[in-house]
């Protein structure tokens, strides 16, 4: 009888050890490498005056460092490869690449790394962080949703959107601002989604 | 696109053609022949400065991307121009001199991704030597109309490999040698001999545009097409070897201006596919 008490007691311990430790585990933030299959940086330009036009870049790379609780800010650090630009005019991407614009021949990407962030509410983060694009880094603040996050403490999935508005001729990019040819503000919308796998 | 031609092309060429005016016709035409040549030379280096800092601004120091060196040379070569346009007709020695001092220039000023230093240098300082040179032994109308046609190659050639601030340059160059062509005419009346000058700086500014727009191109326009733009020069120097050289008169002109036109013009005509996507955007 003694036994089986004794038993019960060391099982209930352990179980209950396990679960405090994985209730603590998922406070501790982790690193999720973004998935460039399922993260899109898109952009929205005034043209002329008249229309506005998007276009998007294909490569995105970097990591998130983040509670799976959203206890604590996630901490961007984002690479955007800017000769991966799409606006679905091979044209057009040709003059974007070039030397007015994103100057791929000399700056190979745009980043982004969090400095500070203020909770707005539950899942929702203003984030500011350091931009880098042109060689020139300005500070930029982002208003970020946690979409949401799936999985197990081996194998997980989360997923955030941030939107933000830059005046590109902060940083350098000047072509058509001062006659009206592009609107110098840009709008952005970042839709990230990383993961965390075995062995990482 | 209208908004930005009127701004870097329109503005810099109509203030040049101002100046050329009130030089030409106000102050007499060809009665103090270095002032001549010099306002040939402050129009062209004007007209390729004022259409970068229409489209780009005042570049910094250092430069924030290496391709605002091209700004940075418009004006060394303007300078070297203006020099040359005082030197003694004959004064061979002088125009080497400077036509390396733009070598050299290019080299610090202009540092290109992807290009040799030893290869910027070359192609600016040959190309300021070669125009400049052609332009002092034959004087007259040939050399603007060849830089006309060979501005607006490479000014072509640029909008289809995506430079558009270096496609206004180089069309701004060759509005400005267009207006140098007309206005001579009017300003010399029949003896258009006089239009000269400028050949330095005409021949450093379309080799540092075409240099620079090549550099950031990914090689959606050929290489040769940019060599050829403006070999024009070159082969009108075959007309300057021998008894050649002393053929004069408008048939001498009109031959001269034929052979430096063909080759911007071939050129031109071979990419008119790629022309008339990038004109369509």
């Amino acid at each position: 009888m003694y036994r089986s008490l004794l038993t019960g007691i060391v099982v209930l311990g352990v179980l209950c050890g396990t679960a405090a430790m994985q209730e603590s585990k998922s406070l501790q933030a982790e690193v999720f490498k973004i998935d460039p299959v399922h993260s899109t940086v898109l952009f929205r330009i005034h043209h002329a005056g008249a229309g506005r036009f998007w276009g998007r870049f294909n490569d995105v790379a970097g990591t998130v460092t983040w509670p799976r609780d959203d206890s604590v800010a996630p901490n961007f650090d984002i690479r955007v490869v800017v000769n991966s630009v799409d606006t679905g005019n091979e044209r057009l991407d040709g003059t974007l690449k070039g030397p007015d614009f994103f100057n791929t021949r000399e700056f190979e990407d745009v980043s982004f790394k969090s400095t500070s962030a203020e909770r707005i509410r539950d899942g929702h983060w203003k984030v500011t962080g350091d931009m880098t694009m042109l060689g020139v880094t300005k500070p930029v603040t982002a208003e970020v949703e946690v979409t949401g996050v799936r999985g197990n403490q081996v194998v997980a999935k989360a997923g955030w959107e941030a939107w933000f508005e830059i005046n590109r001729s902060d940083f350098g990019m000047d072509w058509g601002v001062e006659n009206g040819a592009l609107s110098d503000d840009v709008k952005m919308i970042v839709g990230l989604e990383g993961g965390i796998e075995p062995g990482r | 696109m209208v908004e930005s031609m009127l701004w870097s092309v329109g503005i810099p060429v109509t203030a040049g053609g101002l100046l050329l005016a009130v030089c030409w016709w106000v102050l007499g035409f060809g009665r103090w022949p270095w002032m001549t040549r010099i306002v040939v030379v402050l129009a062209i280096g004007g007209a390729a400065g004022g259409s970068f800092l229409a489209s780009v601004g005042l570049p910094g120091w250092p430069l924030a991307q290496k391709w605002h060196g091209v700004f940075l040379m418009a004006g060394a070569v303007t300078v070297a121009g203006l020099i040359e346009a005082m030197c003694p007709r004959r004064d061979w020695a002088g125009r080497v001199v400077l036509a390396m001092a733009i070598g050299v220039a290019s080299v610090w000023l202009l540092p290109l991704p992807e290009q040799s230093a030893l290869t910027v240098g070359w192609v600016a300082g040959g190309s300021a030597l070669l125009v400049g040179m052609l332009d002092r032994a034959r004087g007259g109308l040939a050399v603007p109309v060849g830089g006309w046609a060979a501005a607006a190659a490479i000014s072509v050639m640029a909008i289809v490999a995506g430079s558009m601030t270096l496609s206004l340059m180089a069309g701004a160059v060759s509005a400005m040698c267009g207006l140098v062509i007309v206005l001579g005419w009017f300003a010399g009346g029949r003896v258009t001999e006089g239009v000269s000058g400028g050949g330095l700086t005409l021949g450093g500014i379309l080799a540092v545009i075409a240099l620079t727009a090549w550099a950031y191109d990914y090689n959606v326009v050929p290489g040769w097409a940019w060599a050829v733009s403006g070999s024009g020069f070159a082969l009108a120097c075959i007309l300057e070897i021998g008894p050649l050289g002393r053929w004069k008169g408008y048939p001498a002109t009109v031959v001269r201006s034929i052979v430096m036109i063909s080759p911007p013009v071939y050129v031109v005509v071979h990419e008119w596919d790629a022309v008339k996507g990038a004109l369509s955007g």
